[in-house]
């Protein structure tokens, strides 16, 4: 795994999967990212980012049951697996180490 | 939402992977869903549209490749690491494999490159694809058949009564000139120049010769002007210009100005020049022009775009009856007489693209023609040798099974596919090939000088000169290792895990039938090779020492004898009396060398012959050694040997009478005004054609007869090892009688040798692919004989415990080599017999075949596969038991 990294966005879309758990398909982080961050994100790269994700074994996925809406078509349900998890985990402790070595700095004023 | 599947989904449905597709669109809807409660059902599809329009990107649609490729690198990097450690294991194998592999792609790779340079003639002329020469009955001949030449009137006929022609060219083709250079006064350079053609004026829009110099369109018209090839340029003036200089042609030196000089001339054209006249700078092209036989000319045609070639083809055969008849009425000639026996007076329309390769049998005064005969056959050996190299490949393989088995079964047993393994083994396939072709392209520039020294054949083309070449190179490799891999990988692949891991393969692994059918194909075609060559070369040594009926030893010629005009006659006598000389005579030709025709008739008979005439002195029998069977030689000087002729035994048979009733008897020829010659002696026959041809009638006449033909050859019958000194002295005299022009001399012997060039060239080749395809095959054994020791050590081990001697194991490993050798001269002999007799055919002299031929290639093929296997097998059969034993 020491090879593998994670871009920007691939790492929003793993932490969705993250939040949403069940509910977690393409439309519902489409939705998720834009209400908890204001940012639009197209589902088409959503999905390429997801399948992304899964070939590198970060997340796993399976149909989920039918539904009524959307014209009848299952969903897509992705996790987290464990090495999701491990990768989410270490790259927040390594952000953070980092951050401790940077020099308190002060925002200046004026 | 009712379901409607708007096109926007189709599309999708269309690129996206089939897994992915429900997830996908069911996300597209639910936005959709959502954006018609938002902003109404309007936008929203077109929102849709364009959110499916983003999912085509090649994240989505590579998606299932994607992942294989993925998946594939990995998988690729071990194929190659498998492959180079299998090779690396077993290096003798992999160098019988490599190397066998590698002769035969070199042999290959040398026959297309010759293949596809007899292909390449004459594809670059401007509208080649309406390019014709116009071929006619071969009037001159008497059998018939087709020449290229013809009479310069054609060309006027064709253009004026044919809408279908846009164009008409001739080409004339004067033989040899003396040209003249003087650079300065008192200094000429003087050649004799044998390569001289004349053309009208619109050559160089019917054929594609570059100019370096000069303006194509306007070089050729007029009188005395010349167009030169760029190495006689060299030759004359250096890397001075040439163009508006003048040179002498001739013995009265017309001076003609030079108009253009071509570039090097491509090889791929059907002939080449060395100096292009104007025509009418050849005054005969005026004089004869409104000839039908005079057949100086070569005929093209550019017909208009969209023409009908084969009906245009048959409206021209009325040019005899309406424009050639009537020429025969000018000269005094019987037309129907004069076509006797050749079928009538026909044209033909032979595309220009079809010279080289489809003219074997169409006469022709440019250089020699390829034969597609030839282009067959050497595909056939290129065929056989790349069998036989890719036979050894997949015996080898097989053989060696055992060795890959555990490979498989742990590969199967960890889950492999089949079609992983198979393609493992495919891949070591292409790569074994890929490495042999290296090192064919190596091999190929070492071959290139020994083919050329052989057969005196000139490979065209250099591997790197040419990209289509390199794709050759680059393609040949993979679909011979594909090919030749298919049968191993499959069979290989086959075993049971089980089976394998438990150990239990070795009894039932046999593919030992197959094997041995392919190693019977092997030998067979080396078997049928070899005995091929051998007869060729016998063929050839046959033709070499078959008694002619004449000498051809010791002879000198001298040509262009007539350019010392009145003094040949004590030229002649001066060098007959020469020291060292026998004899001496000057005539019109010299056997071998071709003849004039006419047609004559017996008095008193309606039987009436084509026959050869050539002109002789009364010198002529005694220097060649030919003999009279009855009758007298001519006497010199008289007046009456002016209508005396001698015929040979074979004219006189035909005329019907005996050697001893010919003589005396008087015979006429239409076409010559000089009234009745008479029979004074006839000559035992001789062959003065080359032994493709059977002996026909021939006609001598005296040197001072008013007949036909002015060209004169010396010959010089000598004493052994007085040649140089010889030429010297004569050297010496010519130039002092014909100062203008240098002498030109050959042996005898030499120029009749050459008659066979051809078959030299074809015997040359034969032999070193047979050597090739040998070669390989004994290659393969070896490998095979190698692998069935090692295979056998215990067996022989206790074989020998139980007593067998050494001789009763050696038996026993080659027993079954030697049986497959006896069954593949059978099979080969009736093969090889088949194409010899057809070869043999078209010679009119020729060896029967000795069925020996074939039993001493297969006892050849024995000896040499034998002294190879045998140290293998003694080896083998030498190993101490004890020891081989001991190993568990």
């Amino acid at each position: 795994m020491g090879k593998e990294y994670l871009g920007e966005f691939e790492e929003l879309v793993l932490t969705m999967v993250g939040i949403l758990q069940e509910e977690a398909y393409g439309n519902a982080i489409v939705n998720e990212i834009k209400s908890r961050l204001g940012r639009d994100s197209n589902l088409s790269a959503v999905h390429v980012t997801l399948y992304r994700l899964e070939d590198k074994g970060l997340l796993k996925s399976q149909m989920g049951g039918a539904t009524t809406s959307r014209g009848g078509r299952r969903k897509r349900i992705f996790t987290v697996t464990n090495a999701g998890l491990a990768m989410l985990r270490a790259m927040k402790e390594a952000r953070l180490d980092l951050w401790k070595l940077v020099p308190q700095l002060k925002m200046i004023v004026g | 939402m009712s379901h409607k599947d708007p096109p926007a989904l189709r599309f999708l449905s269309w690129f996206c992977p089939p897994g992915l597709y429900e997830g996908i669109e069911g996300d597209l809807l639910e936005k959709f869903e959502n954006d018609v409660k938002i902003v109404g059902e309007k936008k929203a599809k077109r929102r849709l549209a364009f959110n499916v329009v983003r999912f085509f990107r090649p994240g989505i649609i590579l998606r299932n490749r994607f992942a294989l490729n993925f998946v594939g690198t990995i998988m690729w990097k071990s194929y190659f690491k498998i492959s180079v450690r299998s090779l690396l294991k077993s290096k003798g194998y992999s160098f019988i494999n490599i190397f066998g592999l590698a002769i035969g792609i070199a042999s290959c790779l040398l026959i297309l490159n010759y293949i596809r340079f007899e292909l390449s003639f004459d594809k670059t002329h401007p509208d080649v694809d309406r390019l014709f020469r116009v071929n006619q009955t071969a009037i001159w001949t008497p059998g018939g058949g087709v020449f290229s030449s013809s009479g310069p009137q054609l060309a006027f006929a064709l253009k004026e009564d044919y809408p279908e022609v846009e164009q008409v060219m001739r080409i004339n083709t004067p033989g040899s000139y003396v040209v003249h250079n003087s650079n300065g006064p008192g200094s000429v350079n003087s050649f004799r120049e044998n390569n001289v053609l004349a053309a009208d004026s619109n050559f160089f829009s019917f054929f594609d010769f570059k100019l370096k110099e000069g303006n194509p369109r306007t070089a050729l018209q007029g009188v005395n002007k010349v167009v030169i090839s760029d190495e006689v340029a060299k030759k004359f003036f250096g890397d001075q210009h040439a163009l508006g200089k003048i040179l002498q042609f001739g013995e009265n030196k017309m001076a003609v100005e030079i108009t253009g000089v071509t570039e090097s001339q491509p090889d791929n054209i059907h002939f080449h020049f060395d100096y292009l006249l104007s025509i009418y700078t050849n005054p005969g092209v005026k004089r004869f022009e409104w000839s039908f036989t005079w057949t100086q000319v070569v005929t093209y045609v550019k017909l208009r775009p969209n023409a009908d070639v084969a009906g245009l083809e048959n409206k021209i055969q009325s040019i005899a009856p309406r424009r050639v008849q009537p020429t025969f009425v000018r000269m005094g000639m019987d037309y129907n007489d004069f076509l006797k026996d050749k079928g009538g007076w026909s044209f033909y329309l032979q595309p220009v693209k079809d010279i080289r390769l489809h003219s074997a049998n169409i006469w022709n005064r440019f250089e020699e023609v390829g034969d597609i005969a030839y282009l067959y056959i050497f595909g056939g050996i290129c065929l056989f040798i790349l069998i036989i190299a890719s036979i050894n490949f997949i015996n080898l393989s097989t053989a060696r099974a055992s060795m890959r088995a555990k490979e498989v079964g742990v590969k199967k047993s960890l889950g492999a596919f089949k079609w992983n393994l198979i393609f493992q083994f495919q891949f070591e396939s292409i790569m074994i090939c890929v490495i042999s072709t290296l090192l064919a392209v190596l091999l190929m520039a070492l071959l290139k000088p020994v083919i050329f020294e052989v057969t005196g054949f000139r490979l065209p083309y250099s591997i790197w000169s040419d990209s289509e070449v390199l794709w050759w190179v680059a393609l040949l490799p993979l679909a011979l290792g594909f090919l030749a891999g298919i049968y191993p990988s499959f069979y290989l692949t086959a075993f049971q895990p089980v089976q394998v891991l438990k150990g239990r393969l070795g009894g039932s692994m046999k593919s030992g039938g197959l094997r041995n059918v392919l190693v019977l194909v092997q030998f067979s075609i080396a078997i049928a090779m070899m005995a091929v060559t051998l007869v060729v070369y016998q063929q050839i040594r046959y033709m070499s020492n078959k008694n002619l009926g004449l000498d051809k030893e010791h002879i000198l010629l001298i040509n262009h004898a007539e350019e010392l005009g009145m003094q040949l006659e004590s030229f002649r006598n001066e060098i007959a009396a020469y020291n060292g000389v026998l004899h001496a005579t000057a005539s019109g030709e010299v056997p071998g060398r071709g003849s004039s025709e006419d047609i004559f008739g017996a008095e008193g008979t309606d039987i009436s012959l084509p026959i050869n005439t050539v002109k002789i002195d009364r010198y002529y029998f005694s220097t060649l050694g030919l003999k009279l069977s009855s009758g007298r030689e001519f006497v010199y000087n008289t007046a009456a040997d002016k209508v005396s002729v001698i015929i040979n035994e074979n004219g006189a048979k035909l005329f019907g009478w005996t050697p001893e009733e010919a003589v005396g008897k008087q015979i006429v020829s239409p076409g010559v005004d000089n009234g009745k010659l008479e029979i004074v002696g006839v000559v035992k026959d001789f062959h003065f054609r080359s032994l493709h041809s059977n002996i026909s009638p021939l006609l001598f006449f005296s040197i001072n007869s008013p007949m036909w033909g002015d060209s004169r050859v010396v010959a010089v019958k000598f004493k052994t090892n007085d040649a140089a000194n010889l030429r010297e002295k004569i050297e010496k005299r010519w130039s002092q009688l014909v100062p203008a022009s240098p002498l030109d001399f050959s042996f005898y012997e030499e120029e009749l040798e050459k008659q066979y060039q051809n078959e030299k060239r074809l015997a040359g080749l034969f032999f070193i692919f047979t050597a090739f395809s040998i070669g390989v095959g004994i290659i393969g054994l070896i490998g095979l004989v190698a692998y069935s020791a090692d295979q056998r050590k215990k067996e022989i081990g206790i074989r020998k415990v139980f007593g067998a001697s050494i001789t009763r194991i050696f038996v026993m490993m080659n027993k079954e080599y030697i049986k497959l050798m006896l069954v593949a001269i059978l099979v080969a002999t009736p093969l090889a017999w088949w194409i010899l007799q057809k070869w043999l055919a078209s010679f009119a002299y020729h060896i029967d075949i000795n069925p020996m031929v074939f039993l001493l290639s297969g006892g050849i093929e024995i000896v040499l596969s034998f002294l190879c296997v045998s140290y293998l097998s003694i080896r083998a059969a030498g190993l101490n038991p004890s020891k081989v034993l001991k190993e568990e």
